[in-house]
C-alpha cells in the first residue's frame, strides 16, 4: 500500500486560501489590463458560483473513490496512455509556479525595487520553496497555519486601516460602461484559481469534511476579493487605475492610530504566501512524477523543477508575458480542461466500467 | 548525512548573504532624505528645490539639520537624476511630505508633464500634499522663521488641512476622472513686521491640467466650508443686538443630493451642517446669555454663509468648473441620465440648478453652561 501524507481538511484549505490570497493581493492593471475594477464586484458572486460548478467534477470523482487522486484515476482508468494526461497536470502546476514567479518578479521590480538583484532574490525564493517542497506536505501544512494566522491578522489590520479613508462618492454605478469588464473579471478570477486543479490531488490527502471545507474556502476567498475591491476603490477612486498594484499602494496609505505606511506588513505576508504557493505547486507537480516514475523520482523532480524555474529566472524578459491578455485566457482554458473536462471524462469512464462490472457480476 | 548538512549550511549562508545588512552598505548619512520638493520652470528648464534631512552635518539639537539644494534639468526626471550627481547622495522620496508647484509651471506646461513621477515612482506616496504658489517655489523651502531657522517642509505640510484633500491621490484622481476639476491648495508668504510668514491663502483651480484661477478671501472661505474644511479664517457677522461678532467655523459637514426636475435639469441641494464658535462680542453680553441671542447669531451666520456658498457655486457652474463633484454625484444618482450627457458634462454644468441650506449650531467657547 502506497504511503500517503495525511493532513486535515482545514490545513488543505489554509494552504489553498493563502495561495489564492497572494495573487489577489497583486490584483491590478498588470494582470487585468484596462478592465474596470469596480465592475469586478459583480464578477465576484458570479465567479463564486462558477467555482462550485468547476469544482464539482473533481469532487464527484474523488467521492467515487476517496483514496484515489486524479492521477491515480487517470492511471487506473486510461492505463499507460494516461501518462500524457498526468504530464499535462505536471506541466500545469509548473506553469502556475512560473506565473507566480512572474508576478513576484514584476511586483518586486516595479513596487519595491530592492538594492539587490531581483534574479538573486528569485533564486533564494526558489531554493526556499524547493526546501519546503522537499520537506513534504505535512511540514508545509504546519507552516501554513502560522502563515495563515499572520495573513489573517494583516488583512484585517489593513482593512481596518483603510476603512476610515473610504469615500462613498468613489462608488460609481456598476456596469456603467456595459458588462465587458464583468466578463473580464470572471475570466481573471477563474483563471487565477489553480487551487481548483490542486484539489484534484489534495482531496484524498485530507481528513475531515471536504464539502464544508470547499464551501467555506470559496466563500472566504471571494469575500476577501469583494473587500479588496471595495476598499481600494473606496479609498483611492480613479487613482487606482494609475497603479500597477493598487492593493500595495492602498496598504501604503492606510493608517491605524499611530501605525502608518503598512506596505511593509503587506510585503512580509505576501512573500511568505508566495513561498507557500511555490512549495505547494512543486509538491503537486512532483506527485505526478511519483505516479509515473516512483517515489525516488519525486524528490529528485523537486530539485529539477527548482533548477528549471531558476534557469527561467535568468531571463527576466520571460516574465513580461504577464502583460499580455493571452496569459489569462491560456490559464483559463488550461484550468477548464483540467478541472472540468478531464475529471468529467474520468467520471464517465468510471461510471461505465462500474456498470459493466455490475452487469457481469449479475 | 554529512553532505546533506553541508548543503544546508551552504544554503543558509547564501540566504544570510541576501540580507540587506550584508549586501547593502549604504549608510544613513549617504542618503538624502527628502522632505519637500519645490518645482518651477525658469527659462525652459525645470528648477527643483529640495529640502532634505542632512545626516552628514548633524545639528547640535536632537533633530537633524536641514539641507536645501537647487537643481536644474531639461525635465523633472533629469533634474531629479542630477540630485545624486550633484550631492553623491542617494535620494529617498518615501519621506517626502510636500510638493510645492510654482504658478508658472502649472499654468504654462501643465501638470501632466511632470506628475507621473509622483504617481509611479516606487518610493512616491500618494498622500503627499501638493500646493501651488504665485511666486517662486524655492522661496518657501528656504524661508527662515523667527529664530533664524529654516521653515521645515513639515511646517508647510501642517498648514494644509488634510480634509482639503490637496494631495497627490485626490489631485490625480480628479485629473483621471474627467468629471471633477482638480484643485490645489494655495500658500502665500506674508511680510509681518519684517518677518516672513507662510499661510494658507486659498485654492488654485485647474481646467484639465492647467491652472486657470486662484480664489481667496470670502470665495476661499465658502470653498473651504463646502469642502468640509474647518478653521479657515473667521467670519464677521452683524447682529442687531450685539453688533459685530467674530465667528470661527469649528465643524462643517456637507451633504449634497441631486434631483432631476421635470425638464430633466439636475437640481442640487447642498445641506450644510455647521458648528461655529463665537469668540468676541460686544460688552452687552454677560456670562449668562439667552438662548435667543445664540439663535439669532446662528441665523445671521446661516444667512451669510448660505449667500456666500450660493454665490461661489454659481460662479463655478457659470464657468463650467466642477470642483464640488457634482458630476460624480449625478452619475451615481442617475446613471442612465448621466450617460447621455457624459461626454459633454462641463457644458451641461451651466444649466444645473442648486440650493444651499444650512443649519448652524453656535458654541460660545468657554461660556457654555455645564
Amino acid at each position: 500500500m502506497e504511503k500517503r501524507p495525511c493532513i486535515s481538511t482545514g490545513q488543505i484549505f489554509s494552504m489553498l486560501f493563502i495561495s489564492k490570497i497572494v495573487i489577489s493581493m497583486t490584483y491590478g492593471s498588470l494582470l487585468i489590463g484596462d478592465s474596470d475594477i469596480w465592475d469586478h464586484l459583480v464578477s465576484v458572486p458570479i465567479s463564486f458560483l462558477l467555482t462550485f460548478l468547476i469544482v464539482w467534477p473533481i469532487y464527484k470523482l474523488f467521492s467515487m473513490d476517496k483514496k484515489m487522486n486524479i492521477m491515480d484515476n487517470i492511471y487506473n482508468l486510461i492505463g499507460k496512455w494516461g501518462i500524457t494526461l498526468i504530464f499535462i497536470y505536471v506541466i500545469y502546476y509548473l506553469v502556475i509556479c512560473f506565473h507566480t514567479l512572474a508576478v513576484f518578479n514584476n511586483f518586486i521590480s516595479n513596487a519595491v525595487n530592492p538594492p539587490i538583484s531581483i534574479t538573486f532574490l528569485t533564486f533564494i525564493l526558489i531554493i526556499c520553496s524547493c526546501y519546503g517542497a522537499y520537506k513534504g506536505l505535512e511540514a508545509l501544512a504546519r507552516t501554513s497555519s502560522f502563515i495563515l494566522i499572520s495573513t489573517v491578522f494583516s488583512v484585517v489590520f489593513l482593512g481596518v486601516s483603510l476603512f476610515s479613508g473610504v469615500e462613498v462618492i468613489n462608488f460609481t454605478p456598476l456596469m456603467y460602461n456595459g458588462s465587458e469588464s464583468v466578463k473580464e473579471g470572471v475570466i481573471y478570477m477563474i483563471s487565477q484559481s489553480p487551487c481548483i486543479v490542486a484539489l484534484a490531488v489534495l482531496l484524498p490527502m485530507g481528513k475531515g469534511n471536504k464539502k464544508r471545507g470547499i464551501i467555506i474556502w470559496n466563500f472566504l476567498v471571494y469575500l476577501l476579493f469583494a473587500m479588496i475591491i471595495v476598499l481600494i476603490i473606496g479609498s483611492m477612486g480613479d487613482f487606482v487605475y494609475t497603479q500597477l498594484f493598487p492593493v500595495y499602494t492602498a496598504a501604503g496609505i492606510g493608517k491605524f492610530g499611530s501605525f502608518r505606511h503598512l506596505d511593509s506588513l503587506y510585503l512580509g505576508v505576501w512573500i511568505s504566501g508566495i513561498f507557500l504557493k511555490l512549495s505547494l505547486f512543486f509538491i503537486l507537480a512532483s506527485e505526478g512524477i511519483k505516479k509515473v516514475f516512483g517515489e525516488k523520482a519525486k524528490k529528485i523532480s523537486i530539485v529539477v523543477f527548482g533548477v528549471m524555474m531558476a534557469s527561467v529566472s535568468c531571463f527576466p524578459s520571460f516574465f513580461g508575458i504577464l502583460k499580455t491578455s493571452v496569459t489569462t485566457w491560456v490559464l483559463f482554458y488550461f484550468l477548464i480542461f483540467l478541472s472540468l473536462v478531464v475529471p468529467s471524462v474520468l467520471i464517465f469512464i468510471k461510471f461505465f466500467k462500474l456498470k459493466r462490472r455490475n452487469n457481469i457480476e449479475d | 548525512m554529512k553532505i546533506k548538512k553541508s548543503i544546508f549550511l551552504l544554503l543558509f549562508a547564501i540566504i544570510l548573504l541576501s540580507f540587506s545588512g550584508c549586501s547593502e552598505n549604504s549608510q544613513l548619512h549617504q542618503k538624502l532624505i527628502i522632505q519637500g520638493i519645490g518645482i518651477e520652470s525658469i527659462e525652459n528648464e525645470y528648477v527643483l528645490t529640495v529640502q532634505a534631512l542632512d545626516f552628514k552635518n548633524p545639528s547640535k539639537e536632537d533633530k537633524p539639520s536641514t539641507k536645501i539644494l537647487e537643481i536644474r534639468g531639461n525635465s523633472l526626471l533629469n533634474a531629479l537624476e542630477n540630485i545624486s550627481k550633484q550631492t553623491s547622495l542617494t535620494p529617498v522620496y518615501s519621506q517626502n511630505m510636500i510638493i510645492i508647484l510654482s504658478e508658472s509651471i502649472v499654468k504654462n506646461s501643465g501638470v501632466n508633464n511632470f506628475i507621473d513621477f509622483f504617481i509611479r515612482h516606487f518610493e512616491a506616496r500618494p498622500k503627499v500634499k501638493i500646493c501651488v504658489v504665485k511666486d517662486r517655489a524655492s522661496e518657501y523651502l528656504k524661508i527662515k522663521s523667527e529664530d533664524n531657522k529654516v521653515l521645515t517642509a513639515k511646517d508647510i505640510h501642517d498648514l494644509i488641512p488634510s480634509s482639503l484633500n490637496s494631495d497627490v491621490l485626490h489631485f490625480v484622481s480628479n485629473l483621471k476622472s474627467g468629471l471633477s476639476n482638480s484643485y490645489l491648495s494655495w500658500i502665500n508668504i506674508e511680510d509681518k513686521n519684517g518677518l516672513k510668514q507662510v499661510h494658507l491663502k486659498g485654492v488654485g483651480i485647474l481646467l484639465e491640467d492647467n491652472l486657470v484661477k486662484f480664489i481667496e478671501k470670502d470665495e476661499a472661505l465658502a470653498f473651504m466650508v463646502l469642502k468640509s474644511v474647518p478653521n479657515f479664517g473667521t467670519f464677521v457677522v452683524e447682529n442687531k443686538n450685539l453688533g459685530k461678532i467674530i465667528c470661527l467655523l469649528e465643524k462643517s459637514d456637507v451633504k449634497t443630493n441631486v434631483n432631476l426636475e421635470e425638464g430633466k435639469t439636475p437640481k442640487y441641494k447642498i445641506n450644510l451642517n455647521l458648528e461655529i464658535s463665537v469668540f468676541s462680542m460686544s460688552d452687552k453680553l454677560e456670562f449668562d446669555f439667552e438662548e435667543e441671542i445664540k439663535n439669532s447669531i446662528g441665523e445671521e451666520f446661516s444667512k451669510k454663509i448660505t449667500a456666500l456658498c450660493s454665490e461661489v457655486i454659481g460662479n463655478f457652474l457659470g464657468q463650467g468648473v466642477d470642483v464640488f463633484d457634482f458630476g460624480k454625484i449625478l452619475k451615481n444618482s442617475y446613471p442612465k441620465y448621466f450617460k447621455k450627457i457624459d461626454g459633454d458634462w462641463k457644458s451641461h454644468l451651466k444649466n444645473c440648478k442648486y440650493e444651499v441650506v444650512s443649519k448652524v449650531n453656535v458654541i460660545i467657547t468657554g461660556k457654555e453652561p455645564i
